[in-house]
């Protein structure tokens, strides 16, 4: 579980994300949403510990850190080395964060991963040849390599048509659904939110607020199908931007 | 093949110039390539290669504490930014000074044998390999660091694998530019305190007015640095192939 109380941070002396408190069970997925420069990726930044922040944030009933707990981080741009192969990367997840080569074991999981996420055949090119779509599959392989306590993905999805972004989510759902973790997933896109969470902190300038998922009786696979997505992304969309007025 | 084709194109083009440049100008102070490799023969009892020996053993030594002050200083300036803005600006005020005119003060200091030599290269051509790598190493996007420091990754795999790869194309790209300048600068350092280098070759030909021999002696110069060129891009192609699938994709 993610308990996240009270956290404040920002950048040189300006606060960005003031008082903000939320917990999310090791089984759910937290969608934060908002307008751009609202501080959704300054918030994800603060809970990995990249920029200083204060309050509390406790993993599993302990101070959430790099060193004790298993951390998986996509940001936009899939964070991805140019100058090595797309195996090399999903294995550097697990390498680095062990400190020391991966086991056989490991190796399969590494290659299963590769091959349920499709990316057999590009998994000896270099991430610059792969397109967008098959960056975005190697980010998560990598991500889902480490079988993580904690899962962050920053607009991870964004740069997809839209057509790509659907598949990707139903794959990335598929995975995650093999072994859950706390995720949180910060996006722009109400339809990605609704599609993939089961909350929503809703930030708007000076404003956040979390809420259950009104999709959440619904299975996560079928919500991208369902009439109620488009009624409840138009319910948000009003609602946000009531509250950036 | 195509390149070598281009390549003998350019070779045939400059020796065609060469040799109509010589009908035209008529003088002993440009011969036509005819007379030039009819002068080869010569450099052999010249012991040519004692002299091209010399020349890459200074331009290696030179090129090599290049390279690592280079290397270590345009990290630093990146990683370490409190100390970027104490070196930035020292950079800038030095690089545009031609430090050539340091030579007395090398020569001085180093004595005149091939230390002040070696020192002297390397003082003139470390500026452009601070500056390449830095801006490789500036230009890293921080989410690569960002995504390794939540792995818990120690400075060691930081730089091993982020730093140092990012860092490659940076230090061939300056290479290749310092390469040119040391060279010419060799030429210079070559003209004092020593009998062997393709400078005092050319030098010694020219003070004895054997042009033959002083053109022999730049052809040489030519092929010894076209074959570091190709010595750097065949290092380029063995360490980069990432890049290369890059613009095939």
């Amino acid at each position: 579980m993610l308990a996240v109380s009270g956290l404040s941070a920002g950048y040189a002396g300006q606060t960005v994300v003031a008082d903000l408190s939320f917990q999310i069970d090791s089984t759910e997925i937290l969608a934060i949403i908002g307008p751009s420069g609202v501080g959704k990726s300054t918030l994800i930044k603060a809970i990995l510990g990249l920029i200083p922040s204060s309050g509390s944030i406790l993993l599993n009933d302990q101070p959430l850190a790099a060193k004790t707990h298993t951390l998986a981080f996509v940001p936009q741009d899939y964070g991805l080395l140019p100058w090595q192969t797309v195996r090399k990367n999903v294995q550097l997840g697990v390498q680095v964060k062990q400190h020391h080569r991966l086991t056989p074991a490991q190796t399969t999981h590494v290659d299963q991963l590769i091959e349920q996420l499709g990316l057999v055949s590009v998994a000896n090119q270099y991430p610059g040849s792969i397109s967008g779509g098959q960056q975005q599959r190697v980010a998560l392989a990598r991500a889902f390599a480490m079988q993580p306590d904690l899962l962050l993905l920053d607009e991870a999805f964004s740069a997809l048509d839209l057509g790509l972004k659907t598949k990707a989510q139903l794959l990335f759902l598929d995975q995650w659904a093999k072994a859950p973790m706390s995720t949180v997933i910060v996006t722009h896109d109400l339809q990605e939110a609704l599609t993939l969470s089961d909350q929503l902190l809703v930030m708007t300038p000076g404003h956040a607020q979390l809420r259950p998922n009104p999709l959440a009786a619904i299975d996560r696979a079928q919500r991208p199908n369902s009439s109620a997505l488009f009624a409840a992304e138009a319910t948000l969309s009003q609602e946000v931007t009531q509250w950036q007025n | 093949m195509a390149k070598l084709k281009q390549l003998l194109g350019v070779i045939i083009g400059i020796h065609l110039v060469w040799w109509l440049a010589a009908i035209w100008l008529n003088r002993s102070i440009l011969p036509g390539p005819v007379t030039v490799y009819a002068a080869f023969p010569s450099l052999l009892q010249a012991q040519i290669g004692w002299h091209i020996y010399f020349s890459l053993y200074r331009l290696f030594w030179s090129l090599l504490i290049a390279t690592v002050i280079g290397v270590l200083t345009g990290m630093a300036i990146v990683r370490f930014p409190r100390l970027g803005r104490v070196l930035d600006p020292l950079i800038y005020l030095t690089y545009p000074i031609p430090k050539i005119a340091f030579l007395p003060v090398a020569m001085l200091l180093f004595g005149l044998g091939d230390l002040s030599k070696i020192i002297m290269i390397s003082f003139i051509v470390v500026f452009q390999v601070i500056i390449s790598v830095r801006d490789h190493v500036a230009a890293i996007p921080a989410s690569l660091y960002q995504t390794f420091a939540t792995l818990d990754a120690n400075r060691w795999e930081l730089f091993r694998f982020i730093t140092w790869p990012a860092s490659i194309t940076g230090i061939i790209s300056a290479l290749r530019i310092a390469l040119g300048t040391a060279i010419a600068t060799l030429f210079f350092t070559e003209v004092y305190g020593t009998n062997y280098g393709l400078g005092y070759f050319i030098m010694d030909a020219w003070n004895r007015l054997d042009y033959p021999g002083m053109y022999a002696g730049i052809i040489v110069i030519s092929v010894v640095a076209f074959c570091l060129f190709a010595l750097l891009n065949a290092i380029e192609h063995l360490t980069v192939k990432w890049q290369k699938d890059e613009i095939n994709a």
